[in-house]
């Protein structure tokens, strides 16, 4: 178990410190009690290693808040001082459904009853073979249409291009000015295909994230009194800020973010109903792309704007949701699937485009809804082990998913 | 912060005792993010280890009346994560062989094992939270120099500075967290993480 006085010596250690006598002796003792003591030492030295730890940190603390209600929610069920074992109603379902099998992520599944009880019968058959989920990669198109494939790209320079260089760090692409700019923009998109996310720095220092079959578009160097991008799929910005020059993102050639300086995702999927913006930070004002400002929304941290894709929807009112749920919205980045109330349709959307399959629905869509999350790491069959005990019936022919009435 | 401040900890176990749930909040605050870390380097699903927590806490909340020290409930709460992963494990295993049976002990590999990442999940949160304690202006540099690693100059962008004040606030960063070492303290521990990279950047 964890001494708060043998944290410090190693602590103490790590930084090069000198230790008493007595220190001395007790870390050598701790190291020596298991190969993983010592390794666990290595560990703590290693640069790499303890940036990906803090930047793990960082992406658990995004779901804090909204554990705290589960485990709010859950208590407040329990009675003082009850006698039983208290377990969360979900783990409960999720022990039922693991006496039969188990998710490899261990995800968990709840199902209408109703539904359950309609769509009874045959036992459906998947092919053995495996589809592996997505992996970090991406297309960068260059100036000149030069299309590069970044998925096994090394650290260094990626390209010249005019006035800049384009380079991968760490898996993440980044722009440095090697002169003074032309003033003429260069345009640069970079495109991600269904099984692929990935991240990058804009030339003006903004961070962005792209879900699987997104893209931005963006200049080389940012000029003139506007930052403008060009996005389609799902983004996470985290916008650098920079006075009098907002930050504008053309959503899917619909829908215009204005953004001053801020943490947000769009998700401008074409095969979804609608356009969503959800603001994590800062300020953001949103409008149809062919309407003017008078037609905008302006949200507020936790805010989520909709605005619909269908044609001549620009007319519509544009739907602003309260109490988003914004650790839902960004479960992606954290390689994540959260499916917490999403029907199936939706769902398979998610996985066509993280899994690289086409999903057919040979009857009606069944109405079954899902809670749960599960890490985005794990192979196609695993995941579909678990529908099947939702009683959805489907096959695999290729990458083709077809779900059967 | 709770361990920092040992004059509040009689209060708050009283709190707790009673069921308090903002003391709860408090003491959820403080360990949850470092339970899901641990939890993750031993299961590696991101999750599932939030799940484990979860229940760790509401199991914990049944017995809270049963604790003296929070010391003790930081320990409670992570060997029951430690046993939880274990299960966990050790059913995806059985899964994969086609296995029914679940072992009840913990070998002792398991153990040291989880008892090194259990220290290596304390450590890594002493680091970041001296970065979080840092005054924002030196804060916001060091998080994108060393979590985002962005460089010298992408940083001044993102901040709206110039590069000449990004390189002054990472000195003056690493200065204060030099001289905690100096007063270091069992509870007041210091941030090596940027000791390491202030000598090589």
């Amino acid at each position: 178990m964890i001494s708060e006085a043998l944290l410090h010596i190693i602590t103490l250690h790590l930084n090069d410190e000198p230790l008493t006598a007595t220190q001395e002796h007790a870390l050598q003792e701790w190291a020596d009690t298991s190969f993983y003591n010592e390794e666990a030492l290595k560990l703590l030295n290693d640069k790499e290693f303890l940036r990906n730890a803090i930047q793990q940190r960082e992406d658990t603390a995004l779901a804090r808040e909204e554990n705290w209600q589960k485990l709010l929610q859950q208590i407040k069920r329990q009675p003082a001082h009850s006698t039983f074992r208290p377990v969360l109603l979900w783990r409960q379902h999720w022990k039922a459904i693991a006496a039969f099998l188990v998710l490899a992520a261990g995800a968990l599944w709840i199902w209408h009853a109703n539904s359950l009880q309609q769509q009874r019968a045959h036992t459906n058959r998947t092919t053995s073979q495996h589809i592996s989920p997505g992996t970090n990669g991406a297309l960068l198109k260059l100036a000149n249409g030069t299309l590069l494939v970044l998925d096994t790209m090394k650290n260094g320079i990626v390209a010249e291009q005019k006035d800049v260089q384009v380079m991968l760090r760490n898996g993440r692409l980044a722009y440095a000015a090697t002169g003074p700019s032309s003033g003429v923009p260069a345009y640069n998109s970079v495109i991600t295909p269904k099984g692929r996310q990935f991240s990058l720095v804009l030339p003006d220092g903004t961070l962005v994230w792209l879900n699987a079959a997104s893209s931005i578009r963006y200049p080389t160097v940012f000029t003139g009194k506007e930052r403008k991008v060009e996005v389609t799929g799902q983004v996470y910005f985290e916008v650098a800020p920079r006075a009098g020059i907002p930050f504008l993102v053309n959503a899917n050639n619909r829908a215009m973010i204005e953004v001053l300086g801020t943490h947000f995702d769009v998700n401008a999927y074409e095969n979804e109903n609608n356009i969503a913006a959800t603001l994590l930070q800062g300020k953001v004002r949103i409008r149809y792309l062919a309407t003017g400002n008078h037609a905008s929304v302006v949200l507020t941290p936790g805010q989520q704007a909709l605005l619909q894709q269908a044609l001549n929807s620009m007319h519509l009112p544009i739907t602003v949701i309260n109490h988003a749920d914004t650790a839902k919205v960004i479960a992606w980045k954290r390689g994540i699937f959260n499916f917490e109330g999403a029907g199936l349709y939706d769902m398979m959307h998610e996985l066509e485009r993280w899994y690289d399959i086409e999903v057919i629905y040979e009857g009606a869509i069944p109405d079954i809804q899902f809670f749960g999350k599960m890490s985005k790491s794990v192979q196609l069959t695993d995941l579909l082990e678990g529908l099947k005990v939702s009683d959805i019936h489907f096959r695999i022919e290729g990458r083709k998913l077809i779900v059967m009435p | 912060m709770v361990a920092k401040h040992f004059h509040i900890e009689p209060e708050l176990l009283q709190q707790l005792s009673t069921g308090d749930e903002r003391a709860l909040r408090i003491l959820y605050n403080e360990y949850y993010t470092s339970l899901v870390f641990f939890a993750n380097s031993m299961i590696h699903d991101t999750a599932q280890a939030e799940d484990i927590v979860i229940t760790a806490f509401t199991r914990y909340w049944d017995k809270r009346t049963q604790f003296e020290a929070l010391a003790a409930i930081k320990a409670y709460l992570y060997t029951l994560v430690r046993n939880d992963c274990y299960k966990y494990y050790h059913r995806e295993e059985a899964r994969k062989k086609h296995l029914l049976a679940v072992m009840d002990t913990l070998p002792e590999e398991y153990v040291a094992y989880a008892d090194s990442r259990m220290v290596i999940a304390e450590m890594v949160q002493q680091i970041h939270r001296e970065i979080e304690q840092l005054n924002p202006k030196y804060r916001d540099v060091i998080y994108l120099l060393f979590v985002e690693e962005l460089s010298i100059k992408e940083t001044a962008y993102q901040l709206q500075i110039s590069e000449n004040n990004v390189r002054k606030r990472k000195e003056r960063a690493i200065e204060l967290l030099r001289s905690r070492i100096v007063r270091a303290n069992l509870g007041n521990l210091v941030l090596f993480y940027l000791v390491i990279h202030g000598k090589t950047h």
